[in-house]
């Protein structure tokens, strides 16, 4: 396994918001995923003398920035228990049933309406193309007039007046 | 809940190409989800650890100083799969190889009014 180091200097402009490993539960069983992040101790009381000397906590600060932002390819293999998604989906589902439908069920009518534009993405076009489509009504008499406008053309001659070229 | 089914489902006939939508945690395990059909049904019975593995993906990928990075899409032999990082939750979209991406991506703001009713759901 490879890995390799970055440095993240935005790392508080997504501080905010959710993170990849925000959990929908707020206290779930199983924490196994969650990223181990280092920080002040738990013995540690603002106010007080350090225990560490701050060579040492500088050096754990250095340690602790590098340790999240390596990128670990060994993190990719995370999972929870089967045990545990069945619990999960089980309370997924109670909680779906009594969900209040604010947002969709305004939306849920316009949905069905196709919306109107004059583009349409058509995804494999060869399809229609290629469709063996019903040729028009009239189009025997389109080929009619166009035969009888070639033979038309191949009948007419030019009839000799005089020069087209003459000296000034 | 039908109701919310019934709005993943008509989100997914929007995309020609497109056989299943789930929604769910960052642990993989699903919300909710919809299939075109059947056998896109059968065929889509992955593993949690398979869904989830954009969230870890997602997370290292966000440390190569390009920002943080919010969807992963894949190709395969015969599908493609775009994943998206809705907040609280992740979106999965499958499809055929052949359906337009872009299009796809665009169903994040037909959501929209799904994830929202998603997230005033208090999870204990």
């Amino acid at each position: 396994m490879g890995a390799c180091c970055s440095w993240c200097k935005e790392e508080d402009a997504y501080a905010a918001v959710d993170q990849e490993r925000t959990h929908l539960l707020i206290d779930p069983d199983c924490n196994n995923t969650s990223v181990q992040r280092g920080g002040i101790p738990e013995d540690y009381h603002y106010g007080s003398l350090p225990k560490e000397s701050e060579e040492q906590a500088g050096l754990n600060r250095i340690l602790e920035e590098i340790s999240t932002n390596v990128i670990d390819v060994g993190q990719l293999h995370n999972c929870i228990d089967q045990q545990e998604v069945i619990e999960r989906q089980n309370l997924y589902c109670a909680k779906l049933q009594i969900v209040p439908l604010s947002s969709v069920a305004n939306t849920i009518v316009s949905l069905r309406q196709m919306p109107v534009c004059l583009l349409k993405d058509v995804p494999g076009p060869e399809k229609v193309l290629s469709r063996n489509i019903g040729l028009p009504e009239n189009y025997r008499h389109i080929m009619a007039c166009v035969n009888d406008i070639q033979r038309h053309l191949s009948m007419m001659s030019v009839e000799h007046k005089g020069d087209l070229v003459v000296p000034f | 809940m039908e109701d919310l089914r019934r709005y993943l489902y008509q989100t997914l006939t929007k995309v020609e190409g497109l056989n299943s939508i789930l929604i769910s945690d960052h642990d993989g395990v699903i919300v909710l989800k919809a299939h075109a059909n059947k056998s896109s049904e059968q065929n889509s019975n992955y593993k949690h650890s398979f869904i989830s593995e954009f969230n870890s993906a997602s997370e290292q990928a966000g440390k190569l100083e390009l920002g943080k990075n919010k969807t992963v899409i894949c190709f395969y032999t015969n599908n493609q799969v775009v994943q998206l990082n809705c907040s609280r939750f992740l979106i999965t979209f499958v499809a055929s190889e052949k359906a337009n991406t872009g299009n796809i991506l665009g169903l994040e703001k037909v959501l929209e009014p799904l994830l929202k009713d998603l997230q005033a759901i208090q999870f204990p």
